[in-house]
């Protein structure tokens, strides 16, 4: 794997040429400081831009051309990472040496085209094809209930309250969609050019010489950008809200935030991870999962994730409505088991884990891109280097960190109905 | 052992089959260092009335999902979680209607991986302490499914289309179904299918076949197969009807979900001098045409605002049938339905379009190998519902033609159909 980056002034292009895939993928990575009040627009715009052009201005013309490029796929990804807002415009479409070299050239020539020649008329983006957009993602956030664990989480991190960048939801507000016209749209487009720092990633078995020469034919990106990104927020330590609603489910969702309180940077990188991975990260050998799952028979499900840029755990399962006091005095007991009580072996698996899993990413096309922009933009350690220093992890350093860790919110959504 | 091109995508197959009658299916890709092993049963949830060994068998809805859950349990009190979480591996069962399937995906130790697999699958150990333990676990998975409209759906439409054929019941059986299994049932399930001459093992990735191979052949060596006397299933005939035409369900949604199947018997294609495989090939051809992210259907519905996102369609098959489904989400069910059934009696296809759909499916097929989970399901699917790995399919695509679209597409009509909706539930 061969790894390459020029500075192009308005973007950086970072090449990755590897024989490990028949697929090329490109992603443009705009990001910048999350602010509440743009998400739902900044869903809206890449959504938009995404399924659309002038020269292709309806979704079925746009599928129709991504099918003569033999099914080549363009989409977008927003997430909000720590204090961040990542946008990755990803396009997918297989190595030209196994169809015709042409597809190479017209394929990277259309994810820019669809986000530098929009359906737009006098700065105004077309107002039915918005429309369609906006639906789309009216749904999207109305039908956050039907799914029970997604919308339980999310109702858990807006208990931060509304300071907290973590409470920011990806999938952004009615409102704020409703509120979304032709023209603010297009305003916000053209702040996100002038304003988000701009990454390209390519990778794949391709002439990166001649990558960059059509690149940088038709990134017509214009804009410099100097000011701060920050990735890390936090949240301050509190007392543990205590949270209950009721819906019509079947079972009743459980979700607890454990805020990391002052960790240092290493124990941010190594540490933290492999105390989630043994309260409840990694595999079916966890403590959560053996208290619930095992011992008791209270659930199917039962994880933990850490969050790192926002020094957060959530911890998410789903019981039966009568089981629900007993699942968060299980949870609240494997999470004191943590200060005290880790096993050597426990530790051992939970490193073999993540070396393990480090290796795995290796193989996807996404992760490895990953892997290279973190390092690019944040405190992501060379892969010899993390691995090393997770072999490097003792009990004691866990259960140091397990002192710094506070219960944050405790949030039940209360199922109940027959099946 | 034999090495046969899998043509147009550079890779290779390798087929062995070993003396105890296990088929071992194998597709390295030694640019990964991964590798992915499953061990396959022919044995699901729709396989619950047999006879084994001069005996009528009944067993309740779900076993196949219960035995699944159990199967991790080693007799020295170990289990396959513990072995493999210190390798570092990554562990997984499904089951399906037709189907077991247990999982490693790794990165290295490739014989400890793989001889492991081999050796829980085929160290059968339950206790009656486990199957009481394990009900309280699969009842919460149940009601999990309870809560997802989607599986909702989709489970209803299968219940309502059938009559006979236990796709119309839950993988994992109802809760009452799970308090009255057995630790008899499970062990009587475990013998009549659980044996190398019903099972196949799919290997992709980074290993070495022939490697692949004495590994299983000699960790397959400890365990003593009896011959195989295979159940016979017993199955009542699926008439052509549907079980209800019509189902509306209250449940926990911002918009209608509606999905119309459709069931189709395989007899009406009789006369089309084609095999099955490109009949499937031909309906899935015509419901992307028509119904897909490039149809005339799909944009006119999105522009009026009838549906917000997509058509989502999905051809499954019986031994009988054929049973074509289209879902979506909309706030006007009736009208979503017109267009539909509409659509259904004035179905196009044309040959820029096939040539099109083809150019895309190759191009599918070619980059399927570059995951070698994808490929590994791949093969499962052929090995289940084709009985072989379809290593040409390239050559299938290739001859797919409009005459035969055209004829195929003749047959699909509305003469049995069912309708399953979710309604929005009003919490208040």
């Amino acid at each position: 794997m061969v790894y390459k980056e020029y500075k192009m002034g308005p973007y950086n292009l970072h090449t990755i040429k590897t024989n490990k895939f028949k697929l090329c993928h490109m992603e443009i990575i705009f990001r910048n400081n999350v602010v509440k009040e743009e998400i739902s627009k900044r869903n809206i715009l890449f959504d938009y831009l995404t399924d659309s052009s002038k020269r292709y201005p309806t979704v079925r013309e746009t599928f129709l051309k991504l099918e003569d490029l033999y099914n080549a796929s363009i989409y977008s990804v927003t997430s909000k990472v720590g204090n961040t807002i990542l946008t990755n415009v990803c396009m997918d479409f297989i190595n030209p040496k196994y169809t015709d070299k042409e597809i190479l050239e017209e394929s990277l020539k259309l994810s820019f085209e669809m986000l530098l020649n929009p359906l737009a008329v006098n700065e105004e983006f077309n107002q039915e094809h918005l429309e369609i957009v906006k639906n789309r993602n009216i749904a999207n956030i109305k039908s956050l209930k039907e799914n029970p664990k997604k919308y339980a989480i999310t109702e858990t991190m807006k208990t931060l309250g509304d300071n907290s960048k973590s409470s920011f939801t990806n999938i952004g507000s009615l409102e704020e969609v409703e509120s979304i016209t032709p023209v603010s749209l297009y305003k916000y487009y053209k702040q996100v050019l002038k304003h988000d720092y701009i990454d390209i990633y390519i990778i794949g078995d391709l002439n990166m010489d001649d990558i960059e020469r059509i690149i940088s034919k038709y990134a017509k990106f214009k804009y410099i950008k100097n000011h701060d990104i920050k990735m890390y927020t936090s949240n301050p330590k509190r007392k543990p809200l205590i949270k209950s609603e009721r819906f019509i489910y079947v079972q009743t969702n459980i979700v607890m935030i454990l805020n990391l309180n002052n960790l240092t940077s290493y124990e941010q990188k190594y540490v933290a991870n492999l105390y989630n991975i043994i309260l409840g990260g990694g595999s079916l050998e966890t403590k959560l999962y053996k208290r619930l799952r095992e011992e008791n028979s209270l659930c199917y499900n039962v994880n933990s994730m850490y969050q790192k840029y926002d020094g957060l755990i959530i911890i998410s399962t789903a019981v039966d409505i009568n089981a629900k006091d007993k699942a968060i005095n299980l949870i609240k007991q494997a999470i004191k088991d943590m200060n005290n009580n880790i096993s050597d072996e426990e530790l051992e698996r939970a490193k073999e884990l993540i070396v393990s899993s480090l290796g795995m990413s290796m193989d996807n096309i996404g992760k490895i891109v990953d892997n290279y922009f973190f390092k690019n933009v944040s405190d992501l350690d060379d892969y010899e280097i993390r691995i090393k220093e997770f072999k490097k992890v003792t009990k004691e350093e866990i259960y140091n960190l397990g002192k710094k860790i506070s219960i944050s919110t405790i949030y039940s959504l209360v199922g109940g109905e027959t099946n | 052992m034999k090495k046969i091109k899998i043509k147009n995508t550079g890779e290779f197959v390798y087929l062995e089959k070993l003396d105890n009658g296990l088929d071992i299916i194998m597709i390295p890709n030694n640019k990964v260092k991964n590798f992915y092993c499953t061990l396959n049963i022919k044995f699901g949830s729709n396989c619950t009335n047999f006879k084994y060994q001069g005996e009528n068998i009944n067993l309740p809805k779900g076993v196949a999902h219960f035995l699944e859950h159990l199967m991790f349990n080693m007799p020295d009190g170990t289990n396959a979680f513990e072995y493999y979480s210190k390798l570092g591996s990554n562990i997984n069962a499904f089951t399906t209607y037709e189907y077991t399937s247990y999982e490693v995906f790794a990165n290295s130790k490739f014989k400890e991986n793989l001889s492991y697999l081999l050796k829980y699958v085929y160290t059968p150990y339950f206790t009656k302490e486990m199957v009481n333990n394990e009900k309280g676990i699969i009842t919460e998975e149940i009601n999990m499914i309870s809560d997802d409209p989607v599986s909702e759906i989709v489970y209803g439409l299968y219940r309502n289309i059938f009559i006979n054929d236990e796709r119309q019941y839950l993988i994992a059986g109802t809760i009452s179904d799970i308090k009255s299994i057995t630790l008899e049932d499970i062990t009587t399930a475990y013998d009549a299918f659980y044996h190398p001459e019903n099972m196949f093992l799919v290997v992709t990735g980074n290993f070495n076949p022939t490697e692949a191979v004495a590994i299983t052949s000699e960790t397959m060596k400890i365990f003593d197969f009896s011959q195989y006397n295979k159940p016979t299933i017993k199955k009542k005939k699926e008439p052509i009807k549907v079980q209800k035409e019509y189902e509306e369900k209250e449940m926990p949604v911002d918009k209608y979900k509606v999905t119309l199947g459709l069931k189709i018997p395989k007899s009406k294609f009789k006369n089309i001098n084609i095999s099955e495989l490109e009949i499937k090939m031909y309906l899935n051809l015509i419901i992307r045409i028509n119904f897909g992210a490039t149809s005339i259907l799909k944009e006119e519905l999105l522009k009026s605002k009838i549906i917000t996102d997509s058509i989502s369609t999905n051809l499954t098959f019986t031994e009988d049938y054929f049973v074509i489904a289209f879902l979506s989400t909309t706030d006007y069910p009736d009208y979503f339905l017109k267009r539909i059934k509409e659509k259904l009696n004035n179905l196009i296809i044309n040959e820029d379009e096939i040539n099109r759909k083809v150019k895309s499916s190759i191009s599918n097929l070619i980059l399927s190998f570059d995951e070698i989970e994808a490929v590994n399901n791949d093969v499962q699917d052929d090995m289940i519902y084709e009985g072989k790995f379809i290593y040409d399919i390239y050559d299938y695509y290739r001859n797919l033609n409009l005459k035969s679209a055209n004829e195929v597409l003749k047959k699909i009509n509305l003469s049995n159909f069912t309708v399953t909706i979710l309604k929005p539930k009003s919490d208040k």
